[in-house]
């Protein structure tokens, strides 16, 4: 009768096998996060140029609310004229 | 100073008569009177040119025309009109523009203002066949570096005849840039330079005009290389003049230096750890390795002024990556960046000091000659760079400033966010750079005495740069010097408000004011009132008949 502590441990062979397969999954896992962290960058670059476009349009709206909030305190409901006056023109358009 | 004759030079070739007749009245409505108009019919076929000058010359007597007997180029009659001319300033005139009514009477004004001033540029903007106005470009005062890869100038340029007859007028070579190359090589020797900052002059746009559309003249674009190019040669700038490959009345200086002189690299750092490209690193190891890998620099050291505490391992991996080239100098007592960096300043050997955050990443080989190219020449204290986040997006494209206050122009923009009139692809010249990338030689870093520790933590940088400036020297940005900054995009910069009212309180004489803004601009952007900046009233009547005199 064999000994079952023996005969279950893995035969020298298939230790190197095991050893060479864990080193090919660990170089395959490594690959794939080096794969998702470019990915990553290239998203980041994607996000970075459309979080660059919104700064150029807050820039502009926040001159454009600058300039309505003077022209508001010179003249006391200019805002209220002007978005009567487009809502008019919509409508004209409908 | 007596009110100066100016001589309009305008060569003339087949103008449709409708444009020509508005160019001439535009002339003739000045309200300032001593001009005279120099006008060369260059060949023109088409009879009613012809018809039309001799008409406009007989009506007044300020005109004056010839005819050349056949077509030489716009050239041959510039030149032409140049020897007709007998003000004591020729202001260059297309046969397709026009002037704004008041354009001589202001230019007259700035000229008493500044009697010395050799030549004088005003802003000008476009019109279209209906008359209607558009692009303006307002521009800022005399900025040599913009000069050289922008003819930023252009119109209305107003030039002391006696120096351009000294430079031998237009250059027959360079036609399509005659007028770039014209005032490089005049205001090489010029004693003095003015910018009036208002819309003077309007550029017609025509099909044929280099104003409509840039690939109508491709043929100026190499003469204006060719003219920058030939100036660098001039003046012992060591650089390659290159058209930008988009835009090609863009253009880039790239370096050749003859010598590389020493060069110290002074980083302060306390080893902090952030993350990079969505990985934690070591900072002062990702900025001193790429430093090391990226450069194609010889000459330099790299001096890293550390805090006490700093893990020794940081050190370690310092040494292994820098060898011979790292210097360690250690720092006590509590955080001052000013005294960091003048520490290592003292210590370092370098004909050129280049202050460097630790957050910083080197991205081009070029990037010391780049900045060496500029430190080199006398009349330049400090050089700065682009500066991206990791994303891409600007940080820095140089600092303006707005009622004594400085701020970074296009900040968090998008990368390829050209600027105002391509603002972030010209090299400039502003009032200061930030000092997470600076050069300046050591003589000038001693002579104005290091950064002030005054400002331990913000603006010793500005300080430095507006001391530099009051010495006389220039502080340039290079957009084709470009860098990673890992500064946190959502960091506030945390200013005091000692800070801002201690820098207002020493600069309030010299940065009320940014001479490389416009009146027109808030932080490199046009105003909202700016389109209208063209139909600004006309001078007041005493101003508009002061220096009137008839020729």
């Amino acid at each position: 009768m064999s000994d079952p502590t023996t005969s279950a441990e893995p035969s020298p062979g298939a230790e190197e096998s095991t050893d060479t397969e864990l080193r090919e999954k660990l170089a395959r896992q490594d690959a794939e996060i080096l794969r998702l962290r470019d990915l990553l960058i290239s998203k980041d670059v994607e996000l970075g140029a459309a979080k660059g476009r919104l700064a150029e349009l807050d820039d502009r709206s926040a001159r454009l609310a600058s300039l309505a909030a003077r022209i508001e305190n010179r003249v006391p409901g200019f805002g209220r004229l002007v978005g009567a006056a487009v809502r008019a023109m919509r409508s004209q358009r409908r | 100073m007596a009110a100066p004759r100016f001589s309009i030079l305008t060569p003339v070739y087949e103008t449709p008569a409708e444009v020509l007749r508005k160019t001439l009245r535009s002339v003739r409505r000045q309200s300032y009177g001593d001009w005279e108009l120099c006008l060369v019919d260059d060949g023109s076929r088409q009879p009613q040119v012809r018809a039309l000058l001799e008409k406009a010359a007989a009506e007044d007597a300020r005109i004056r025309v010839e005819h050349r007997a056949q077509n030489g180029g716009i050239v041959e009659a510039s030149n032409d009109a140049l020897a007709m001319a007998r003000g004591e300033f020729v202001a260059l005139l297309d046969h397709d523009d026009e002037l704004h009514p008041d354009a001589l009477a202001l230019v007259a004004e700035a000229l008493e203002a500044n009697p010395e001033a050799d030549y004088l540029y005003t802003d000008e903007d476009k019109i279209d066949g209906r008359g209607r106005h558009s692009a303006a470009f307002f521009k800022p005062d005399w900025s040599p570096e913009r000069m050289r890869t922008q003819m930023y100038t252009c119109h209305l340029s107003v030039l002391r005849r006696s120096l351009v007859e000294e430079v031998g007028g237009f250059d027959p070579g360079l036609a399509g840039a005659q007028d770039w190359d014209l005032v490089l090589k005049v205001t090489e020797r010029a004693r003095a330079i003015v910018h009036v900052p208002r819309v003077l002059y309007h550029w017609r746009m025509l099909d044929s005009s280099a104003a409509s559309a840039a690939e109508a003249k491709p043929w100026a674009f190499e003469a204006g290389r060719r003219a920058v190019q030939a100036h660098c040669e001039r003046i012992g700038l060591p650089a390659e003049v290159e058209l930008d490959g988009a835009d090609p009345g863009v253009l880039h200086l790239q370096p050749k230096l003859e010598r590389q002189p020493p060069v110290s690299i002074v980083i302060p750092t306390g080893g902090q750890v952030r993350d990079v490209r969505f990985e934690p690193v070591v900072l002062i190891a990702n900025c001193v390795r790429s430093i090391i890998e990226r450069s194609s620099y010889e000459n330099y050291e790299i001096v890293v002024v550390v805090d006490e505490g700093i893990d020794p391992e940081t050190i370690e991996e310092l040494r292994a990556i820098a060898g011979e080239r790292l210097r360690i100098v250690e720092f006590e007592g509590e955080f001052d960046f000013s005294a960091k960096v003048n520490r290592g300043v003292v210590q370092s050997r370098g004909e050129h000091v280049l202050l460097l955050n630790d957050d910083i990443e080197v991205t081009a080989p070029e990037w010391l000659q780049r900045m060496v190219m500029y430190s080199e020449r006398e009349e330049i204290g400090v050089v700065g760079g682009r500066l991206v986040w990791g994303d891409g997006r600007l940080q820095h494209v140089g600092v303006s400033f707005e009622n004594g206050l400085p701020g970074h122009l296009y900040r968090g923009f998008a990368g390829d966010f050209p600027g105002y009139m391509n603002a972030v692809l010209i090299a400039r010249n502003c009032l200061a750079v930030t000092g997470a990338c600076l050069m300046t030689r050591r003589d000038v870093f001693q002579e104005v005495g290091g950064l002030t520790t005054e400002f331990p933590v913000n603006f010793n940088d500005v300080d430095y740069c507006l001391k530099v400036h009051r010495s006389g020297r220039r502080i340039v940005y290079d957009p084709d010097l470009i860098l990673y900054h890992f500064e946190s995009s959502s960091r506030s910069p945390e200013v005091e408000k000692w800070e801002f009212e201690l820098l207002t309180e020493r600069w309030r004489r010299f940065a009320a004011v940014d001479p490389f803004g416009n009146p027109n601009l808030h932080r490199g952007v046009p105003r909202l009132s700016a389109p209208l900046a063209w139909a600004r009233r006309r001078l007041p009547r005493p101003l508009r008949l002061a220096g009137s005199r008839r020729g």
